[in-house]
């Protein structure tokens, strides 16, 4: 017998259509992932089955938990439901903890609302939960604040206070895809283990089939509103029945045809024990400064037409030396120089060849400004910017090379989605004709068909325009398939560096072998096309 | 928690000091000799050489300062020029007028922002917020010495409730004191209300928007006690700003109020030594009102740490 029973679910905001139709079950003590990309109504299905979806979205349909239409329930039984009987865990540990209450009070005040308890047998209870998901000292951690934890212990909260009354459904949304991929790994074997202790069913959101394949015991994928296939996980690897699950498999394992980078010896960007810190700030009043190395005594080099991946956690240091390399952060010791001219104290001239492509393309445009005048910009960099010839028809072309119209150099940013905000992204980069462009985190913000789009025309222009990469990602399939050579960094040091191939094959450091291992990787059991 | 209050404090002290530096050297700047003045047109200059010389104005610049610095901490604010008292009486008769003014009209706004506010937060969108929407608008619109004058009317000539105007001493009964102050505060509340139920309500708002928010209604908690386990405290915040910059103004601010009321207060004091040209009295009465100013923001700071711990740790 299933626990839960989604029948026939429909979801409209206005004359929008979110959910069409959806039917679903979920048996005992089972995981059912949903997947799909952003937009395909994955979350906005977990918020129903709690009904906290926007109080303007009409719903239709029916939802059964435990042969009770959950639907038909008023606010106030709703209450006793949630958090008791359905948890729920969302993606974004950063923000989903109350910043001014301590995590003790938060996972406490789950059990007080919904027993009898008092706070000293609450707090007991409370102490156990932390040591369950794996936070100890439990009684040191009760006391903290969420901004008093890393992001995966925060997540750790979080799943604490979901499973605190031993719910009979978990609805995890996105719970890793904030996580670094160790501690993705950490939190998805928590997940499992916690879940099969309790004989809680799990419902897992993602847009990772990677993650899904190695958790799920059944899989449904969902496209524009519509679950489109849904099936034993074994089975839909397997039979692949829908185009559309083919294509997000073939799109999560893309890989581009990148011939070898042509060996060159001529330097283009040389970084020499280089060091960059920041002051903290002080917990003492009178005490003397402290600092934080971000990048300790880093030295590499990147030769004309070469691209270098460099791989690494958050915190690892890889933002803070993107933004020595630009030119954008000072330097504590040693040098950056670009055609041999130190980037601190470079003409702008020089500083043209190093362009740039940020992880979000949202956030990185002036959304009063027009493509063609975001794309021209870097023009300013030139000392007679004016007299720079034809920039129309350049804008023309390079707007066409990323594989966007013409027409579309007339359009204010929001207009574009986010693949094709990032293909303005490397217009904006290209256009200057640089040597060495820098991406950071480029393709981590899109979708996976998207994503696979942006690699072959990163791939392809690399070759057109002979362009040097520096590739900055925590991906290592993306690095796997851009780079030659790959650095890997760790609390600010370069720890490994070789071919990117003997590097992700045999590693030889040990942070690096974790790395690898943590990685979900996609079923590799051969699909009949 | 301690290092917080103690830098908080240091700048505090900083702030003191450069302020009455400033005050110092503007009044001094400020043309024309007081004891001139007092003395009228027709005054010999052996006269007026004797005045300066028992106000102290033959001294130079820097002991002056000194003298009236010092002379603050001590409570001794000098001897007015024009009423030939000590200043520190006058300031002391009236600031008991001014300081529980001031406070009164905080009470009363805070006390109609918070559930104002907060009723609008929950209605956003609704009749009940357009409804508070458009009475602060209100609120705001009206300028308050012509509130003032309609509470008069109905509340004091129609109904005969409260007196018209003047001061009741506090010697004579706290509660009569406090009725005759009851006018002006709400007269003086009436902005600060609607500006502060307006911020009240945005703060709110934003922070339900939140993702802990999301995770309190999914641990249960229905939409009132998100509210107020969850919500209220984060948006007290921007809140608390307002707050401070409102007692500051109410403190300094109420002169025209007082003139409609009557009372004697700071504002009257101040207005009148500017007039009569006895700088001593504004120069001492600027400096008080610094001084609550930048304590009251102190006292906001304070406040902020209390709040959200995450400012605890700052130095």
């Amino acid at each position: 017998m299933s626990i839960l029973s989604v029948e026939n679910l429909s979801l409209k905001i206005g004359s929008e259509s979110i959910l069409n139709n959806i039917s679903f079950k979920l048996g005992h003590g089972r995981i059912l992932a949903i997947t799909g990309e952003s937009g395909s109504g994955k979350s906005m299905t977990a918020l129903s089955i709690t009904q906290l979806q926007p109080k303007y979205a009409k719903l239709e349909g029916k939802i059964f938990f435990k042969d009770q239409d959950i639907t038909e329930k008023d606010e106030f039984e709703l209450c006793k439901i949630r958090g008791a009987k359905i948890g729920m865990i969302f993606q974004e540990p950063m923000t989903a903890l109350n910043p001014v209450k301590t995590v003790g009070d938060q996972i406490r005040e789950t059990i007080v609302l919904h027993s009898e308890k008092n706070k000293k047998s609450a707090d007991t209870e409370t102490l156990d939960i932390l040591e369950r998901v794996g936070l100890s000292p439990a009684t040191e951690v009760i006391k903290r604040y969420p901004h008093e934890l890393s992001g995966g212990q925060r997540q750790r909260v979080v799943i604490g206070i979901a499973i605190a009354l031993k719910p009979s459904i978990v609805i995890a949304d996105e719970p890793t895809t904030a996580l670094d991929v160790t501690t993705q790994a950490q939190i998805l074997a928590l997940l499992k283990r916690l879940v099969k202790e309790d004989n809680i069913s799990l419902i897992l959101i993602t847009h990772d089939l990677a993650v899904v394949s190695d958790m799920a015991d059944e899989i449904a994928i969902m496209q524009n509103g519509i679950i489109v296939e849904i099936d034993e996980t074994q089975n839909l690897f397997r039979n692949m029945k829908h185009p559309y699950t083919r294509s997000l498999f073939a799109a999560s394992g893309h890989s581009v045809d990148l011939p070898l980078a042509k060996r060159s010896t001529d330097l283009l960007l040389t970084i020499q024990n280089v060091t960059c810190r920041y002051r903290l700030a002080r917990t003492k009043i009178f005490s003397k400064n402290d600092y934080f190395t971000a990048v300790s005594n880093v030295s590499f080099d990147i030769k004309n037409g070469e691209r270098v991946g460099l791989v690494g956690e958050s915190g690892c240091g890889k933002s803070t030396l993107t933004r020595a390399i630009l030119g954008l952060e000072p330097i504590y010791e040693g040098v950056i120089n670009v055609e041999d001219q130190d980037i601190s104290k470079a003409t702008l001239n020089t500083r043209k060849n190093i362009q740039v492509v940020f992880q979000d393309p949202y956030g990185s445009f002036n959304p009063r400004h027009k493509v063609s005048t975001l794309i021209k910009e870097p023009f300013y960099l030139i000392k007679d910017s004016l007299e720079v010839k034809n920039i129309e028809s350049k804008i023309d072309n390079v707007l066409e090379d990323v594989g966007l119209s013409s027409a579309d150099k007339n359009k204010y940013i929001h207009e574009f989605s986010g693949g094709q905000r990032q293909r303005i992204a490397i217009a904006r980069a290209l256009i200057i004709k640089p040597k060495l462009v820098i991406f950071d985190e480029a393709v981590s913000a899109l979708d996976v068909t998207v994503r696979a789009q942006i690699l072959d025309l990163i791939a392809q222009l690399a070759v057109e325009y002979g362009l040097s990469y520096l590739f900055i990602s925590h991906d290592l399939a993306v690095i796997r398939s851009i780079t030659d050579r790959c650095l890997v960094m760790k609390d600010g040091k370069i720890i490994e560096e070789g071919l990117t191939k003997k590097v992700l094959e045999q590693p030889q450091n040990s942070y690096t072998k974790t790395l690898i291992e943590a990685a979900p990787k996609l079923p590799s059991f051969q699909m009949e096309l | 928690m301690l290092g917080y209050i103690l830098k908080r404090a240091i700048s505090l002290t900083v702030s003191l000091c450069l302020a009455s530096i400033i005050i110092f050297s503007v009044v001094e700047i400020a043309p024309g000799d007081p004891a001139s003045f007092m003395l009228g047109i027709n005054a010999q200059e052996d006269t007026i050489a004797a005045l300066r010389a028992e106000l102290g104005l033959d001294q130079d610049k820097l002991s002056r300062y000194f003298s009236w610095v010092s002379g603050m901490i001590k409570g001794d604010f000098g001897t007015s020029y024009t009423y030939r008292s000590p200043v520190s009486d006058m300031i002391k008769e009236r600031i008991w007028v001014s300081l529980p003014l001031a406070l009164y009209a905080l009470l009363i706004s805070t006390f109609i922002a918070f559930p104002a506010g907060i009723y609008a937060a929950t209605q956003r969108g609704k009749a009940g917020d357009a409804a508070v929407m458009g009475a602060t608008q209100f609120g705001i619109a009206i300028p308050n010495f012509w509130f003032a004058m309609i509470l008069v009317v109905i509340f004091a000539l129609k109904l005969r409730w409260f007196s018209a105007g003047g001061f009741v001493e506090w010697e004579n009964g706290i509660l009569l004191s406090l009725k005759s102050l009851t006018l002006p505060a709400i007269a003086l509340a009436l902005p600060q209300a609607s500006i502060l139920s307006r911020v009240m309500r945005s703060a709110l708002i934003e922070t339900l928007s939140e993702d802990y928010i999301r995770t309190a209604r999914a641990k249960g908690f229905g939409k009132k006690a998100v509210i107020w386990r969850h919500a209220l405290r984060n948006a007290l915040i921007p809140v608390l700003t307002i707050i401070g910059l409102q007692f500051s103004f109410l403190m300094a601010g109420a002169i025209i109020i007082e003139q409609v009321f009557f009372l004697p207060g700071l504002g009257r004091l101040v207005f009148q030594a500017i007039t009569q040209r006895d700088l001593i009295v504004v120069e001492s009465v600027v400096m008080l009102l610094v001084f609550a100013v930048i304590t009251v923001n102190f006292i906001v700071d304070v406040a902020y740490a209390v709040v959200d711990p995450r400012l605890r740790r700052r130095v």
